[in-house]
Parts: structure tokens; C-alpha cells; sequence
């Protein structure tokens, strides 16, 4: 029975969300093809201490995933608080959108979207220092992303340094 | 979860942390407009054009798939009425308020006025909301019975097409909506649209067919099931009009479900004890509520009844529309291979003693109870999507204030999730949907949910091993939602038991997955220090060979290994050192394979020891040991060599005795690593299976990642012979077409889809190798790796290569096919159909052959525990040893009961014969039972 004929009731969770990555090599179009034929999802939000062990665990639930990358930080290697996780089909990459979205992992509320697939280099932070973009610009303290924002951090050293 | 002793953090927790989040976006919103560099993630709902450009203002509360419409010049007349009519009639009566009434007037009216344009979509939609939304039938009725009493034709009209579409689906077997268009038909009786005698004509039909003989029980099961499930929406007017027939009908269904066999019931339930409550049979429990409800004469407070509401335009004397009867219909014949929805049990856990005083839980047999279920069913199936929509739906449902919804909403979540063979739907949208509702109503449902966990764990000696992996697995996830906050000091007394014993068993499992989901320091804070004795080794590896004053045999090589693999050494340097490694001791013959001495296929290779094997699959696990994608990165780097090294059975398992000597302490670990094992061809299923009945697993079978391992693994069996199987068909059809379009002339294949397609399918899947894919996790000086392990030429690919090589292989076929003529690209078509058929039917044998041996391993198994519990005088059934295996073989039939039941002759002459204990065999008849 094709029960899920209504999109506007029952598709809400899988439908594209308004991010597009902008170093997509391609058009619009494309990306949004390929967005809708994917079976990669973006993680987001994790605890930099959180382990691709756990991710597996959690994702599973939804599907066999084939693979999982986590996100790195471009200078110092480690992760930096998010993760890509990739399924064999695209109704398993579905049920994870579904219900693991906006739950939590480490205690964290983490965030799924689609992805138009893995390149290589995505696995690394874009943010100049080398961590994840919005993690340059936090304002508040979190323990689970390496504290205050870095741009806040520097700004505080400075601070520090005119004082002494 | 707030724990009993009233602490409530998590309320507040979510939606602190949402703040922060949607306070993230909004930094990140202001910034993207001065910024060069804004490339990152933020979420809002979607507001572009697309979106803002949908013609549905008037219903702007409903947030539109911005996917749906892809046309930016606007929708024609006809779209425009579809969508509106879709939203209008799809979210008609999903909230509770006091405007429906009203509301149900004015989309009359507008349905009166667009009908004479619009009537097939009208009908259409009418259709799908009938056949998708069997919770709101009643308020779909009304409409129904308001368009009839206002346009003289719609009655007619509108029941031919309801009539045909059900015909349709009777024909084509859908019986969740045959079933759904029955109770529609009974519910139209109520607005004056059909006759009741008409009804009552339908439902003589369906219990005629249960009168056929030579047929399954399941078909006439589903036939009287649809009666049974009609009758309290026609029940009361029926007894008014034609209370003879039917007192005739009752009676008839009574002898029916009287006489029917119940075999299936006990592997079906839930709890193997019928205290505190009995597992009843579905049928059986029906009956008794409509008996009930027709003692009662037919009076029940539940159903919401919209259209009494309009008396003066429905009831009315002077109402001019015609009562029309309901066309005969003819039931189609019982055919082989159909199946029929397989029996079931009412899953009960709580009486009316178990909710606080100001509310009545209706009794086992009231029809209340049954009503207010089957909303809630059918909600989580609608909604099964949308787990926040599905939350707030159960939320809203109608009852009386003195209903405890939360409980019966708890007790059906926890149905389904317990269900047997399996749930209906992922077990992670019962955990999550149960999150949801914490959300939702967080003071009055988290304490339902404690009380509900209470009583399972009270009752865990009687549940299904089965059934208490799944509470295993949803425990540990609710916990992880909640900070792993639990008041465990109130399981303290149970922890003496035996600690084989299953509350003992759960609560161990349970702290495992609380490790898999968080870490291992973590669950050592979460407990008290009185249940250290049930947590989780720390899941670090263990290197037999590591340097140390007594080194075991092999250390050196070993040691030089690591090295090697740490140099990220070539395939051919490792081989050499294997190759040095001399036989332990010529007269070891354990360890060594008997074929050790002879010469192997064509090259003058000898087959590799098991000394080799085990130094070198330790060394590669141990320098791969940082994580899963270090792991797999060792495994896909030296695949190659594996293919080199094992050949045989029994040097495959030598693999899974080196990782499990490895990897004692880290049963994830273990899972990941046989699952990676076995899609990349370097051990096989049967090999896994022999592994797990090994004696050197003998204390691990009760632990449950061994069947967590093994269903994995016969579930990759299954989908290869399920992927051949839809390759086949796919081929099949193509071949069909291909001969049509021949005969037709036509100048290329092309008018055949799929080659057209497959340049689009090959471009977008550019995947790197298999090698690639598991580096890139890593840093970036694996780079260079991928290019140096590329050259070693793979003999064979991994399962996850193959697919895509497949792929391109088909799609240049494909791309060829449509180059030759005709009669060519058929004939290659009808070589590869010869070839897929060949691979299928030795993946068919491979599949027997599987369950062949694990049927084979359980017998064995159990049949040496029970001579041992003989010769030592111990009663077999009070250890907790024989439940854990003897539901385990139970599982598997359930699990698998499609599979397994293809090759049951082959079982029943081969394995399951008399000479075998009777506790084995009657596993086996039961499971046999289930599709008489």
C-alpha cells in the first residue's frame, strides 16, 4: 500500500532542509539531485569527545551503515564535532533522519541532514582555525566543543596580553 | 526519564539545548551576509521561493514539502483544487476543538461547489484518505453523509468508485485497506448512505468464505476478523433493524472461533506464563468484546461520532436522499503463495489495579479497551514517519477523562515493540516516539513509562528472550536520552541471583549498550558501587604476542609484523615473514590443517597453518586496534593477502578465533569486525555459524552479541539471495520487453528505460575503491598508501566493491545492448538471465546449507546440555542456560520463518526427526504451526 502518497504529512523528515553546500562543484540542480538520491547524512552538533564507536551504535539502530567519517580539525587532526555517516540504501539513510535527528548522543541534541555524498577533504573543518566555522564565532562555553569560541578565546588572550 | 524518586532534569534539558542551537543559526544568519566565508550548516525551514510561491495561504499552518511541486510558473486550476482539497481533507479533524462542526459544514459547501468540476479529484482524495487515515473513518463518514444529503447524485456516484476501489484491492490482497473500506461501508450505515440489510449481506459474504474448506486458517481468519472489527460502528443500528440475522452472523462467528486451532499462540506471546496476565489469542479476545458489547446492546462511549451532530440534515424526517444498498461483492478464491496477515496475541501488561485511583482502565473485555488500542495502532502506523507528528496525534486522542491514555498509549507502544515474529515498524521509532511524548507531556508521562519498565523487569523470567533483547536495546536508548538516570539502588536486591539468571542478564546487557552508546568511565559513574560486579570490561584489546617475559610461540614474528604493518609494509613483505614462521611442532596436528602438506590449485603455495593465520590476523586487529575505521583501513589494505592466506573452512574460523582472542572485552568491536569479515568474502557465513557453536565460545552463547552477530550474518545471506532474486526478475521483465519491442519492430532497445539511464547511474557513482573508501577516515598521509596497496591486484573484490563494479559492469552492458540489433542484445540479455538464475540458485544452496548448520549446531548444543543435566540429576528447565538457547532456536524460526520455511521438508526428513528431544522438536512444530 503506498501509504506514504501525502508528502506534506508524511515526508516532512527526509525532505531537504534550505543548507546547500556552497563548494559544491555543480549547479543547484545537481546538488539538489543528488541530495535527494543520497544515502550520506551530515552529522551535527557532537562532542568533539564523542567516538565514531558511538555513532556506529546509534546509526545502526536506523540501518547497516557502510561507512562513517568524522569530521576533523584541519590543523591538529582531531575531531572537531561532527561526522559523516554513510548507509547502504537510501531507506535506511531515511528512518535515520527520522528518528535520530534532534536526539541525543552524548548528551548532546545532534543534528542530521543530508549530505550529496562524501569527497575527500570534506572530513575536515572549515573554520580558519581549523575547526568547524561555528565554532569560531560561539559565544557561549561548551565543554563538549573545546569551550568558548575561538575567535572569542583569541580575542580574550589578547586582552590578557595588553593587560600584562 | 524521571526516576521514582521524582527527579526531573531531562524536561528542561531539551529545550535549553534547542535554544542554544536555533541561538547558533541566528548568529550564523546575521553573519552570512558580511561574511566570504559563510559555508556552514544552518537549518531553518525552508522560506525560498519555492516555498513562498505555494498558492496554499489559507493553510499556512501546515508546513509544505517545498519537493512536491517543482514548477515555479504556478499550478493549473486542477493542481491548485488537488492541493488544496489534499491538505483540507487529510488534516480535517486532526486537532480536537470545538470547530469541526463548523468546519465540516464550510468544506461541504466548498466540495458541493467544485464538484461538478472537480469530481474525479474529489473522489480520489476521498478514496486516499479512507484507505491512509482509519483513525479520523468516522469524521470522513460525516462528510460523506453531508454530500449526500445535499447533491442528490453524490451517494450513487460516490459509491461506485468506493466500491470498485475496493473491489481492487480485494483482488489484489491488500487486506489492510480491504479491511479499512469494510468498516467505512459499516460506519456509512450510521449517515443513512447504505442500507443495513446491504451491510449485513457483506459481512454473510465474508463469513461464508470462512465456511470454505481446504484452505488456511490465516484466510478465514482475516475474513471474520474484518466482521468482527466492523461491527461496533454497525453493531447498534443492526440490532435495531436486524437483530435476527444478526444474532445469526454472532452465532455462526462464535463456532467458528471456537473450533480453530491455536497452535501458534504460545511462540507468540510475550510471557510464557499466563500471570498476571493471559496473552490472549487476537480472535479470541475480539469475540468476547463484541459478545460483551452486544449484551450491552451495543452501547459503548469511545467511538467519536460526528454526525450526530447534524441530525436536522442526516436524521431528519423530511430528508429527501435515498438509503442506497451495497452491490454484492464476490470474495476471489484462495490462491498459493498469497499470505494472509499472520495470527497475533493482545499484548497486556496492565490492569485496572496498576493505574491511579481517578481512573478506570477498561477490563481486558471491553470494547473500550479494543477501540481505544486500534486508534492508537493505527495512529503509530500512520504516523510511523513523522514520530513528532505521531506524538502529538496520540496525545489528542478523544476518551473520556476517567481513560488512562498514557497507560494504554505506554501498553501499545510496548505491543508493538515486543511483537512477534518482529515489530512493524524499525525499533527505533517506538524509542523515539516514546522521547517524543516525554517531550509532550512531561510531568504525567515519564512516570507511566518508570512504572511500565518496573513491571517488565519484574516479569522478566517469563518473557521471551527475544522480547527482552528488544526492552535491552530500547532501555539503553531511552537512558542515553536522559543522562543514563535511573534509580538502579532499586534492583539492588536481585543482585545474588544466579548470574545467569535474566533480571541479572538484562541489567548486565543493558549496562553494555549504556557503554556502546556513551563509554566505559561513564556507566561506572551511573551505577551504585553494588552493581560493579555486572559492568563491562573495559573494551581494550588484548595482544597475546606483546613483548613480555614469557613470550608465546611466534611473539618474534609477530613483533616484526607489527612493524611492518606499522611501515605501512607491501602485501609481498608480509607473506615473506608469514613464510618463515615454521609449523609449531610437525606432530601438533590441532594446529595445523590436515591438507597442510599438499599442494594447493595450481601454484606451488601450501596452505597456511593456523600459526600463520593467528600471527598474522592478531598483528593486523592489534596495529588497527584505534578504532572501527582503523580496523577496517588494516582489513581493506591487506584484503589481498587474506584472500592468499584463507581458503578453507576451518582457517576462516582461525580468523574469528584470532579477532575474538583479540577483542574479548569489546563485543562491539566483535559485531562490526564479523560483519566487515563477511561482506568482504574473507570468512563466510557457514564459517561464522560453526564459530559460534565452537567450544571456545561455549560461556559467550548466552551473551547476546552472539546473536546479535549471527542474525547479521544470516541476514546478509538472505539479502544476497533476495539481490539475485530481484536481478533475476528485473532481468525477466527486461527480456519481456525486449521480445515486445522486437515484435514490434522498433529500431533499439532504447525504448527500454534503464539504458538511458545508466550513463546518469554510472557518473553519479564514481565511488573510490574499497581500499580509498577505508582510508579516508585517516589522515592524509594514507594517501600514498591507497596508489602502493592499489597494486596489489585483489583476487577477489569485497562485497561492497562488487555491487559497484556490478553496477558499471551492467551499465555497460546495458549501454552495448542498445548498440547491436535486436535479436543480439536479447541474446546477451538471455546469457546474463542464465547466469544471474546460476548465481541464484547457489546462493539458494549456500542459504540452505546455512541453516543447515545452525539448525544443526542448536541440536547438537542443546542436546548435550540436556544428557548433561541427565547424567548429573539436575531438572534441565530450571536453568536459565536451557531458556536463553531453546528461544534463541524459537527466534530463529521466527525471525526467518520465510526462509527457513522454503526449505522445511529438506529440515524435517534431515534434523528435526523423532529421535531428537521432544523440547527441540516441538520448537519445530509450532514454528510449522504458524502457516497451517
Amino acid at each position: 500500500m503506498s501509504d506514504l502518497s501525502v508528502p506534506f504529512l508524511f515526508q516532512k523528515s527526509v525532505s531537504l532542509s534550505s543548507y546547500r553546500d556552497r563548494r559544491f562543484s555543480g549547479g543547484e540542480v545537481e546538488q539538489d539531485k543528488k541530495l535527494l538520491q543520497s544515502t550520506t547524512l551530515y552529522v551535527g552538533n557532537l562532542s568533539f569527545y564523542t567516538t565514531e564507536e558511538q555513532i556506529h551504535e546509534l546509526f545502526s539502530r536506523a540501518g547497516d551503515v557502510k561507512r562513517i567519517i568524522m569530521g576533523l580539525d584541519k590543523q591538529s587532526k582531531t575531531p572537531c564535532g561532527f561526522c559523516f555517516v554513510e548507509y547502504y540504501t537510501r531507506s535506511d539513510a531515511e528512518q535515520a533522519m527520522r528518528y535520530i535527528n534532534q536526539t541525543r548522543l552524548d548528551d548532546r541534541i545532534i543534528r542530521t541532514d543530508w549530505d550529496a555524498g562524501f569527497v575527500d577533504g570534506r572530513q575536515y573543518g572549515r573554520g580558519k582555525s581549523g575547526g568547524q566555522v561555528r565554532d569560531e564565532y560561539r559565544q557561549d562555553y561548551d565543554p563538549g566543543r573545546g569551550g568558548y569560541g575561538k575567535r572569542i578565546v583569541q580575542g580574550k588572550e589578547m586582552e590578557k596580553g595588553g593587560v600584562i | 526519564m524521571t526516576t521514582k524518586g521524582g527527579r526531573n532534569r531531562n524536561g528542561g534539558g531539551y529545550s535549553d539545548d534547542e535554544d542554544d542551537d536555533s541561538h547558533n543559526k541566528s548568529q550564523q544568519r546575521q553573519r552570512s551576509s558580511s561574511s566570504r566565508h559563510h559555508h556552514h550548516y544552518h537549518h531553518h525551514h525552508r522560506s525560498d521561493r519555492r516555498y513562498v510561491q505555494q498558492p496554499n495561504q489559507s493553510f499556512q499552518q501546515q508546513s509544505y514539502d517545498p519537493n512536491k511541486r517543482r514548477k515555479l510558473g504556478g499550478l493549473n486550476d486542477e493542481e491548485l483544487t488537488e492541493d488544496k482539497l489534499q491538505i483540507a481533507l487529510f488534516t480535517l479533524g486532526q486537532k480536537i476543538d470545538s470547530t469541526l462542526e463548523q468546519t465540516l459544514r464550510d468544506l461541504c459547501t466548498t466540495i458541493c461547489n467544485d464538484l461538478s468540476k472537480h469530481k474525479k479529484t474529489i473522489f480520489n482524495i476521498l478514496n486516499q484518505c479512507i484507505q491512509l487515515v482509519p483513525e479520523r473513518v468516522t469524521i470522513y463518514s460525516t462528510l460523506v453523509g453531508l454530500l449526500h444529503a445535499s447533491v442528490i447524485t453524490f451517494g450513487s456516484d460516490f459509491l461506485d468508485v468506493c466500491v470498485s476501489a475496493f473491489k481492487e484491492n480485494l483482488l489484489s490482497y491488500k487486506f489492510e485497506i480491504i479491511q479499512r473500506y469494510i468498516r467505512f461501508f459499516s460506519d456509512l450505515v450510521n449517515v443513512k448512505l447504505l442500507s443495513p440489510s446491504s451491510i449485513l449481506a457483506l459481512y454473510d459474504t465474508l463469513i461464508e468464505a470462512a465456511t470454505e474448506t481446504n484452505i488456511p486458517q490465516v484466510r478465514t481468519d482475516f475474513f471474520v476478523s474484518c466482521v468482527l472489527t466492523a461491527l461496533p460502528y454497525s453493531g447498534k443500528i443492526l440490532s435495531e433493524k436486524n437483530n435476527t440475522e444478526l444474532g445469526r452472523l454472532l452465532y455462526t462467528i462464535d463456532k467458528y472461533i471456537y473450533n480453530r486451532s491455536k497452535i501458534h499462540t504460545p511462540i507468540l506471546q510475550v510471557w510464557s506464563s499466563m500471570e498476571p496476565h493471559p496473552q490472549e489469542e487476537y480472535l479470541d479476545c475480539l469475540l468476547a468484546q463484541i459478545k460483551r458489547l452486544n449484551q450491552d446492546e451495543w452501547a459503548e462511549s469511545q467511538i467519536f461520532r460526528p454526525y450526530y451532530s447534524y441530525a436536522d440534515t442526516l436524521f431528519s424526517d423530511a430528508s429527501a436522499s435515498i438509503v442506497h444498498d451495497l452491490p454484492m461483492v464476490n470474495i476471489p478464491e484462495h490462491r498459493d503463495g498469497i499470505v494472509y496477515p499472520p495470527p497475533k496475541i493482545v499484548f497486556r501488561m496492565f490492569d485496572y489495579t496498576d493505574v491511579p485511583e481517578e481512573f478506570v482502565l477498561p477490563g481486558a473485555h471491553a470494547i473500550e479497551r479494543y477501540l481505544i488500542e486500534d486508534e492508537i495502532s493505527n495512529i503509530l502506523h500512520t504516523y510511523h514517519t513523522e514520530r513528532k507528528d505521531c506524538a502529538m496525534q496520540l496525545t489528542q486522542i478523544r476518551s473520556n477523562n476517567k481513560i488512562p491514555l498514557n497507560y494504554m498509549i505506554v501498553e501499545v507502544i510496548f505491543g508493538h515493540l515486543f511483537m512477534l515474529p518482529r515489530p512493524r515498524h524499525l525499533e527505533l521509532f517506538y524509542g523515539s516516539l516514546l522521547l517524543e511524548l516525554c517531550k509532550l507531556q512531561p510531568s504525567t508521562l515519564p512516570p507511566v513509562l518508570v512504572q511500565a519498565v518496573e513491571m517488565i523487569f519484574e516479569r522478566l523470567n517469563t518473557m521471551k528472550t527475544a522480547c527482552i533483547e528488544r526492552f535491552v536495546k530500547w532501555f539503553s536508548y531511552h537512558l542515553s536520552n536522559f543522562q543514563f538516570t535511573w534509580a538502579w539502588q532499586d534492583w539492588i536486591d536481585c543482585l545474588d541471583e544466579n548470574p545467569e539468571s535474566p533480571k541479572i542478564k538484562f541489567i548486565r546487557e543493558t549496562l553494555q549498550r549504556c557503554m556502546r552508546l556513551s563509554f566505559h568511565q561513564r556507566v561506572i559513574e551511573i551505577v551504585p558501587e553494588q552493581f560493579y560486579k555486572l559492568l563491562p570490561n573495559k573494551p581494550s584489546p588484548v595482544f597475546k604476542f606483546e613483548e613480555n617475559d614469557a613470550p608465546v610461540f611466534g611473539s618474534e614474528y609477530a613483533q616484526l609484523l607489527v612493524k611492518k604493518i606499522k611501515e605501512r609494509a607491501p602485501a609481498e613483505d608480509i607473506l615473506r615473514i608469514l613464510n618463515t614462521v615454521p609449523s609449531p611442532s610437525k606432530d601438533d596436528s590441532s594446529l595445523v590443517t590436515p591438507s597442510s602438506s599438499t599442494v594447493t590449485q595450481s601454484s606451488n603455495e601450501l596452505t597456511y597453518t593456523m600459526v600463520q593465520i593467528d600471527i598474522f590476523v592478531s598483528s593486523l586487529l592489534w596495529v588497527g586496534s584505534k578504532s572501527f575505521t582503523h580496523s577496517f583501513a588494516a582489513l581493506a589494505k591487506y584484503h589481498q593477502l587474506f584472500k592468499i592466506l584463507i581458503e578453507s573452512e576451518e582457517q576462516q574460523i582461525q580468523v574469528l578465533k584470532s579477532m575474538y582472542e583479540i577483542w574479548p572485552n569489546h563485543q562491539q568491536m566483535m559485531v562490526v569486525l564479523v560483519d566487515k569479515l563477511v561482506k568482504t568474502q574473507i570468512v563466510e557465513c557457514s564459517a561464522v555459524a560453526n564459530w559460534i557453536f565452537s567450544s571456545e565460545l561455549g560461556t559467550e552463547l548466552t551473551n547476546f552479541y552472539i546473536w546479535e552477530i549471527l542474525s547479521s550474518t544470516i541476514e546478509k545471506m538472505n539479502r544476497q539471495v533476495e539481490k539475485h532474486h530481484n536481478e533475476l526478475l528485473d532481468l525477466r521483465r527486461q527480456l519481456n520487453i525486449s521480445t515486445t519491442v522486437q515484435s514490434a519492430s522498433s529500431a533499439s532497445l532504447q525504448a527500454d528505460p534503464m539504458p538511458t539511464e545508466a550513463p546518469t547511474v554510472s557518473s553519479t557513482d564514481e565511488k573510490p575503491s574499497d581500499d580509498a573508501k577505508m582510508d579516508e577516515g585517516e589522515t592524509s598521509n594514507n594517501d600514498e598508501e591507497k596508489s602502493k596497496s592499489n597494486n596489489l591486484k585483489r583476487r577477489r573484490e569485497s562485497d561492497d566493491d562488487e555491487d559497484d563494479d556490478n553496477e558499471r559492469k551492467d551499465s555497460a552492458e546495458k549501454m552495448q545492448i542498445s548498440q547491436p540489433p535486436m535479436d543480439e542484445a536479447t541474446a546477451k540479455l538471455q546469457e546474463k538471465y542464465e547466469m544471474v538464475e546460476e548465481r541464484l540458485s547457489h546462493a539458494r544452496e549456500q542459504q540452505k546449507k546455512l541453516y543447515l548448520i545452525v539448525f544443526q549446531r542448536f541440536i547438537m548444543t542443546l542436546s548435550d546440555f540436556l544428557n548433561e543435566c541427565e547424567s548429573k540429576n539436575v531438572d534441565p528447565v530450571s536453568t536459565p542456560w536451557l531458556k536463553w538457547i531453546m528461544e534463541r532456536l524459537q527466534e530463529i524460526f521466527l525471525l526467518y520463518h520465510e526462509q527457513v520455511f522454503q526449505y522445511v521438508s529438506t529440515f524435517e526428513s534431515l534434523i528435526f526427526t523423532s529421535d531428537i528431544d521432544f523440547s527441540i522438536l516441538e520448537v519445530f512444530q509450532q514454528f510449522c504451526a504458524l502457516r497451517a
